[in-house]
């Protein structure tokens, strides 16, 4: 494998087709290119030690990645877990991470990042409730430690 | 059989105490026919209408052990887990079995942390954690992906 260089050029992601292979599943083609969403990105050049070409510079420095693709540490954390896990995810609305079923492209879940820390509160619950219902998916909450452990909790509403 | 409400407890004619939730479900089944608060003897509805001008907490508590126990989950004290109530499984015999769920009512907010904990003491208590927020009753669970 030779370097693995992704491409940020007028706020579009993109990496050349001969690397699909090292791209993790992620991306949508588009003729000769992949494209890719910030969090594929930062993935890929994490897992595999690539490199940002962004305005005609080569890029292997994080940080300065991260500043690049407004990456949210939290949300990457999240993304980073599920994906080692196996798990097909996509970025839904730029905070959340929709979560299929293993092997199957059946959407399961709408999974919420959050830190530790945060106070999550009632409107934010119903509506992602009300969201998860128009998506016919279930709702996870997905909690990010100060280690960076990811603990997951479902929540569903009952019938009574 | 007539009461007097004296805190959160109503004070029977009989002498029997017991809690204003357990009140107000015998007076729905007419087992209680009036509790006095003050000078004033009220019957089940206008005692409803009061709690709910003057004591939210207890209406918002009666009303959802009211819906509960009304579905057929029995429902109790949930003191021991830290939690408002436990709720047993549909038709479950309390005296037979083990409660199903703890129940918290969400208000305003909540922490992680905190939702944490509370899943942590259902958990290790072999029950599921239900979440009361805006009329919906939200079962939460640890997920193991």
């Amino acid at each position: 494998m030779g370097e693995v260089i992704v491409k940020y050029y007028n706020n579009r992601i993109f990496a050349d087709i001969s690397l699909k292979k090292y791209l993790f599943g992620f991306g949508k083609e588009k003729g000769k290119v992949i494209e890719l969403n910030p969090y594929e990105c930062f993935y890929i050049i994490k897992k595999r030690k690539g490199i940002l070409e962004f305005e005609k510079r080569k890029i292997k420095d994080i940080l300065e990645i991260i500043k690049i693709l407004k990456i949210d540490l939290v949300i990457y954390r999240v993304f980073e877990d599920l994906r080692d896990r196996g798990y097909f995810i996509k970025i839904y609305k730029n905070k959340y991470i929709i979560v299929y079923e293993k092997g199957t492209d059946i959407e399961r879940y709408l999974c919420y990042p959050i830190h530790e820390r945060h106070i999550i509160e009632s409107k934010e619950i119903n509506y992602l409730l009300e969201l998860c219902k128009k998506l016919h998916i279930e709702l996870l909450i997905a909690v990010v430690d100060i280690e960076g452990d990811v603990t997951y909790y479902k929540i569903k509403e009952l019938r009574i | 059989m007539k009461g007097v409400l004296v805190g959160r407890n109503v004070i029977l004619e009989n002498g029997e105490i017991i809690d204003i939730l357990i009140a107000l479900r015998d007076m729905k089944e007419n087992k209680i026919e009036k509790i006095t608060i003050g000078n004033k003897e009220y019957k089940y509805e206008d005692l409803l209408e009061f709690l709910k001008n003057n004591m939210k907490n207890i209406y918002e508590e009666y009303f959802i052990f009211d819906k509960l126990i009304s579905k057929g989950y029995y429902t109790g004290a949930g003191f021991k887990f830290g939690a408002l109530f436990r709720v047993y499984d549909k038709f479950d015999d309390p005296n037979k079995t083990h409660s199903k769920w703890i129940l918290y009512i969400l208000k305003g907010s909540i922490s992680a942390g905190d939702l944490s904990s509370k899943i942590r003491v259902a958990h290790s208590t072999k029950k599921k954690l239900i979440l009361y927020l805006d009329n919906k009753f939200l079962e939460v669970s640890w997920v193991k992906l």
